[in-house]
């Protein structure tokens, strides 16, 4: 039996987004991705803030929140630490994401003494490279197989000791968990934050967990009840890994093969680089570059061996682990963090300044690639990849906060409803639309296609030739007749609409803004036929702004 | 020695099949929405072109409805210097805004980008932010040339001085345009604009084309003046004559 070669320890640090933030123990901070929670911290956790909430709820269960929008960059770079004394412990640590890694426990339980011993070790090892308090809940867990170690460490971090589960006991410890447990290791989009369907229909993690609970198999001893075979028949390889963890008879994921070829792929980065932005170029080739080769003979990768070399001969290597497949992005972005967390952790620890000379990829974990579910329009068509190829181009010269796309997003104020965001931070196949509700307090459309970014101050003058105001109600003053613009001629109001009042955030001092928005279509004095020109005038504190243009 | 009257037409067909070009320019397009059909001389944005919008107010809505056709078809766009663009609006208009990419790019590195732009998009909005050096035109145009790209230049300027030698102007006449419709006195609000168009340039467009555009039309979308409407897809003799001093009431200008 080949299995207790992978008896794994698996790390997990709940919370980890929350944590990578550092700030104060006390500030209730929470993290945010596609306007719902993503992970609390414990000051936050106490008022209730859970992850799965939108921000609304959040802000309204605690006041006090802090939110922050989430950056897988800044969790790499905060977990790079951890890593770094975990490597000191044992080789070959594999990193999940951020705030989760698995190592094989064979060799080093040896070393330091057994599981136990080696799990407090480590525990205490990652709690005091990531220098974090008490209440940041770390879990240490030792199961037969990587997926019910992370089940495990998932489990002890909620107690904050190490489980160590013996050997061949892991189906036993697992059996009276709900299923829901396999979920977090199963999902391959749940790092995207999607619910995805796997080829040929098999239902994803959260799906599957869902409809097995629904089928009356409410715990993972249930799971593992069934026949192998049925299993497999009806969830096809998700499913067959989810029995596999049940049981604890895990082998290396479902059906890898033996690399025929060496497939690795070096690329040097000349001359060497001391920055991230200027190495993620090469990173991207280097990752197509592997697809190419890996996808010419129909294999996927499921772990990829980052190696880093610095022109004074320093190395670093590090395993990337994915539940789905690593596509080019996916480890391009992986190399991006990796380089970003050490060269960070580099320069503060005062070691070596060497540039980054060159980088390889070693595709460690190899499948057969079953086709992945392409989009309605073909997913990645020839002219996004030329197009996306150009970017990422303009990222390595400009940096990535320079390359943005525009995302939907809520708002009342013209500039709101659409954002551009960097290219970096989005998820390119699932982006949301434009929204199907009207947003309460919006202006009709058409919108302004000028939105000036810096708000130039409009004297409007009603009827009677005094200042238009807005009372409370939403009433003007008088009918604006004319307006000017930064001490200008003046020109007639020939229409008007409006007034749109918002009054937003009145509960927070700070942030509060009342407004109120007209649209005006103002012309030359006198001469009819002479053009028009339409703009949104918004009225703040007594003063009127120009705030967009319908050009 | 003769060969056969038939024999001889069949081989120079065969031997037109080998010289002719595999694509003709015309065929080389892309298409756009039916009411900006009209403002271009093959019906459809030539590849390797370029195409500057200006002139009174509605020109960035006009380079916006432009590129709408080209996005929905699966281009994509990719724009620079727009930080003022509103794209809730070009949304509205019919741009798909997952085709969208936009680059921040300020003075020095404009030309880099736009020719990077160039080699990876079908279609490259140049916004008003940034006004290109003579050399940076003429080397972008060359470049789109070469790649089959279209670039569309939107400019603030009344006229095309800072863009020359573009294969086609879209010149939004600022005297007879931006008569708004649906915005009353303290009722209602905007709905839709008519504009006039003149199209002018240099390959089949000899004589300018007056076209009358409603933009936005009343569903939000572009759409043509009433068919019938005196004006609309007449040709006029002189290309626009440009006021120097527009009366269009303040007109911004990016700073």
């Amino acid at each position: 039996m080949g299995t207790s070669s992978l008896r794994s320890l698996a790390v997990e640090v709940a919370d980890f987004p929350a944590v990578a933030l550092g700030r104060p123990a006390d500030v209730p901070v929470a993290v945010l991705r596609a306007n719902r929670i993503v992970a609390a911290s414990a000051a936050a956790r106490s008022q209730g803030v859970v992850p799965g909430l939108r921000r609304r709820e959040a802000q309204s269960r605690c006041p006090s929140l802090e939110l922050h929008a989430h950056d897988d960059a800044r969790d790499a770079r905060s977990f790079e630490p951890a890593l770094q004394a975990l490597e000191d412990l044992a080789p070959r640590v594999e990193v999940v994401r951020a705030g989760r890694c698995v190592v094989p426990t064979r060799g080093p339980s040896r070393y330091h003494g057994g599981d136990r011993a080696l799990s407090r070790l480590v525990l205490d090892r990652v709690r005091s490279a990531l220098d974090v308090d008490m209440d940041v809940r770390v879990g240490v867990g030792v199961a037969d197989g990587p997926r019910a170690a992370q089940i495990v460490a998932v489990e002890a971090a909620r107690s904050g000791e190490p489980v160590v589960v013996p050997p061949g006991a892991t189906a036993d410890h697992l059996a009276p968990l709900p299923v829901r447990v396999l979920e977090g290791v199963l999902d391959p989009d749940a790092l995207a934050g999607r619910v995805g369907v796997t080829s040929g229909g098999t239902p994803g993690g959260e799906r599957f967990a869902d409809l097995l609970r629904r089928l009356g198999i409410r715990t993972v001893g249930h799971l593992a009840a069934l026949p192998a075979p049925d299993v497999s028949a009806r969830f096809g390889g998700l499913g067959r890994a989810a029995h596999q963890v049940a049981t604890g008879r895990e082998t290396v994921p479902a059906d890898v093969v033996e690399a025929p070829v060496d497939l690795s792929v070096v690329g040097d980065v000349d001359p060497p680089a001391d920055r991230v932005d200027r190495v993620a170029f090469v990173a991207k080739v280097l990752a197509d570059q592997l697809d190419d080769r890996l996808g010419g003979r129909g294999l996927a990768c499921t772990r990829v061996l980052v190696r880093v070399e610095t022109v004074d001969g320093e190395q670093l290597e590090r395993l990337w682990r994915h539940e789905g497949v690593l596509t080019p992005s996916a480890i391009a972005q992986r190399i991006r963090w990796q380089l970003d967390g050490w060269l960070r952790f580099r320069q503060r620890s005062g070691l070596s300044e060497g540039g980054v000379c060159r980088i390889g990829l070693v595709p460690d974990q190899v499948v057969a690639d079953a086709g992945r579910q392409l989009g309605l329009w073909g997913g990645s068509d020839d002219s996004t990849e030329r197009a996306l190829r150009a970017l990422a181009r303009l990222q390595g010269q400009l940096g990535v906060d320079a390359v943005l796309v525009p995302e939907w997003a809520g708002g009342r104020s013209p500039g709101e409803r659409v954002r551009v965001v960097p290219l970096e931070g989005v998820d390119l196949s699932g982006r949301a639309g434009p929204p199907v509700a009207p947003w309460p307090g919006s202006l009709p459309s058409p919108s302004p296609s000028r939105i000036w970014s810096t708000p130039r101050e409009v004297e409007v003058l009603g009827a009677d030739g005094l200042p238009v105001r807005v009372s409370g109600r939403g009433h003007l003053s008088s009918m604006p007749t004319r307006c000017r613009l930064d001490g200008r001629a003046w020109v007639v109001v020939r229409s008007w609409a409006g007034p749109w009042c918002s009054d937003e955030r009145w509960w927070d001092a700070t942030a509060h803004r009342r407004r109120a928005r007209i649209q005006v279509v103002v012309g030359a004095p006198e001469g009819d036929p002479s053009p028009e020109a339409a703009h949104l005038l918004t009225l703040e504190s007594g003063t009127w702004w120009l705030e967009a243009t319908w050009d | 020695m003769s060969v056969e009257r038939p024999e001889r037409l069949a081989a120079l067909r065969e031997l037109i099949e080998q010289v002719q070009p595999v694509v003709g320019a015309h065929e080389r397009t892309l298409e756009v929405d039916p009411p900006v059909r009209e403002l271009l001389p093959l019906g459809a944005l030539q590849r390797g072109t370029t195409v500057w919008v200006g002139g009174g107010a509605g020109a960035t809505s006009l380079a916006m409805a432009v590129v709408a056709g080209p996005s929905r078809c699966g281009s994509w766009v990719g724009c620079v210097s727009v930080s003022s663009l509103g794209w809730a609006a070009a949304a509205e208009l019919g741009v798909d805004l997952s085709r969208v990419a936009v680059v921040r790019a300020d003075g020095p590195d404009w030309a880099t980008v736009a020719a990077t732009l160039v080699d990876g998009f079908d279609v490259v909005l140049c916004g008003p932010d940034h006004r290109p050096g003579r050399r940076e035109v003429s080397r972008l145009a060359a470049r789109a040339r070469e790649r089959g790209a279209v670039v569309v230049a939107l400019d603030d300027a009344p006229d095309a001085r800072a863009w020359p030698g573009v294969d086609l102007r879209l010149h939004v006449d600022a005297r007879t345009s931006g008569r708004w419709d649906g915005a009353g006195r303290g009722w209602g609000a905007l709905r839709s604009r008519a504009i006039t168009v003149v199209a002018s340039g240099r390959h089949g467009v000899d004589r300018s084309r007056r076209v009358e555009l409603l933009l936005p039309g009343p569903t939000g979308v572009a759409a043509s003046a009433s068919a019938g409407a005196p004006g609309s897809g007449t040709e006029v003799a002189s290309p626009v004559p440009v006021g120097s001093d527009r009366v269009v009431p303040f007109r911004v200008r990016s700073a």
